[in-house]
């Protein structure tokens, strides 16, 4: 299975104005490149989350794990920021607003009501992407995110 | 402000055994690159760093652009623009960048793929209302003509390009 590939966009901004700065050791963790990484405790929160929830609900993780493991850390991102776990498929007017109102925090209102998570985190069996699991591991989670 | 943007070509060469010409394909993915404020991603080319494999060796050469802004981009292509409006931590979004470079390949003469960075260009995003990611927006003639969101495959994702590209405006 391939690991995800990640826009350097970050890479390119950096080396526009100057060397690039050496990797920086954050509140919210270490920023490589200029990818702001989550917390692992948080990560390891929204991981824990993630394997109750598809139990609960019958749903599945993804057949490409990478793309469970970055949704699951995107959640662990806003959470650490925002102090609440909100989509990170979505673009926000103004995103402390929208971790306060709580509609898209995960569970987001349109998984509880229908069961739909368009970020693919949470799916249906009858999903084209739906994998057999309800589980992921932080080794997983790592390995699958490791050239963000 | 100016803007220079990156456009990575990509030379794909085929030896397989079961033929003997080889042939080439140009792909063409750009991306913009905007000093301080404004910054949109470009598209890696993975096989840069990988290790070549037995049927095609990948070399990336690019080269740069100057706009003054996304909207004097889309004026002064010459073809139809793709536009994928992504985030870093969206699962979806990071599922899509291989497929979009097969995509690009495979449509190099019909359109040009944009990606944008919603976080870092929020006021973009906010122009078109993006909402769910990805959102891709096809732009025909410097306006928005398609638009679809979600993750899916490279064909189905050809596939929509192309009809889109059909209809008459």
């Amino acid at each position: 299975m391939r690991t995800l590939q990640a826009s350097t966009s970050y890479s390119i901004g950096i080396s526009s104005v100057g060397p690039p700065a050496p990797p920086t050791r954050h509140r919210h963790g270490i920023v490589a490149q200029g990818v702001v990484e989550p917390t692992e405790k948080s990560v390891e929160i929204m991981r824990k989350f993630s394997e109750q929830y598809a139990r609960k609900s019958s749903t599945y993780f993804c057949v490409d794990k990478g793309v469970t493991s970055v949704v699951i850390k995107g959640l662990a991102e806003h959470k650490d920021t925002l102090g609440a776990p909100l989509c990170p498929c979505r673009h926000y007017d103004d995103k402390a607003a929208e971790a306060q109102q709580g509609f898209w925090n995960c569970p987001c209102v349109p998984m509880r009501e229908r069961k739909e998570c368009h970020c693919m985190l949470f799916l249906t069996p009858d999903n084209d992407f739906a994998g057999q699991e309800q589980t992921i591991s932080m080794e997983e989670i790592k390995e699958t995110t490791a050239n963000m | 402000m100016a803007i220079s943007v990156t456009a990575a070509a990509s030379f794909t060469v085929k030896t397989s055994s079961s033929s003997s010409s080889t042939s080439s394909k140009l792909a063409h993915f750009s991306s913009l690159q905007f000093p301080a404020e404004l910054r949109i991603s470009r598209l890696r080319n993975h096989c840069l760093k990988s290790k070549p494999r037995p049927r095609a060796l990948k070399l990336v050469a690019s080269k740069k652009q100057t706009f003054s802004s996304f909207d004097e981009l889309l004026e002064k292509s010459d073809k139809p623009v793709l536009v994928d409006f992504y985030a870093t931590w969206c699962g979806p979004c990071q599922f899509m960048v291989p497929i979009l470079e097969k995509v690009s390949a495979s449509l190099i003469d019909k359109i040009q793929v944009v990606k944008i960075d919603t976080e870092k260009y929020p006021s973009i995003a906010n122009e078109y209302k993006i909402e769910a990611l990805p959102t891709f927006i096809l732009f025909k003639d410097g306006k928005p003509f398609d638009r679809f969101e979600g993750a899916m495959g490279a064909d189905q994702l050809i596939q929509r390009i192309e009809v889109s590209l059909q209809v008459e405006q």
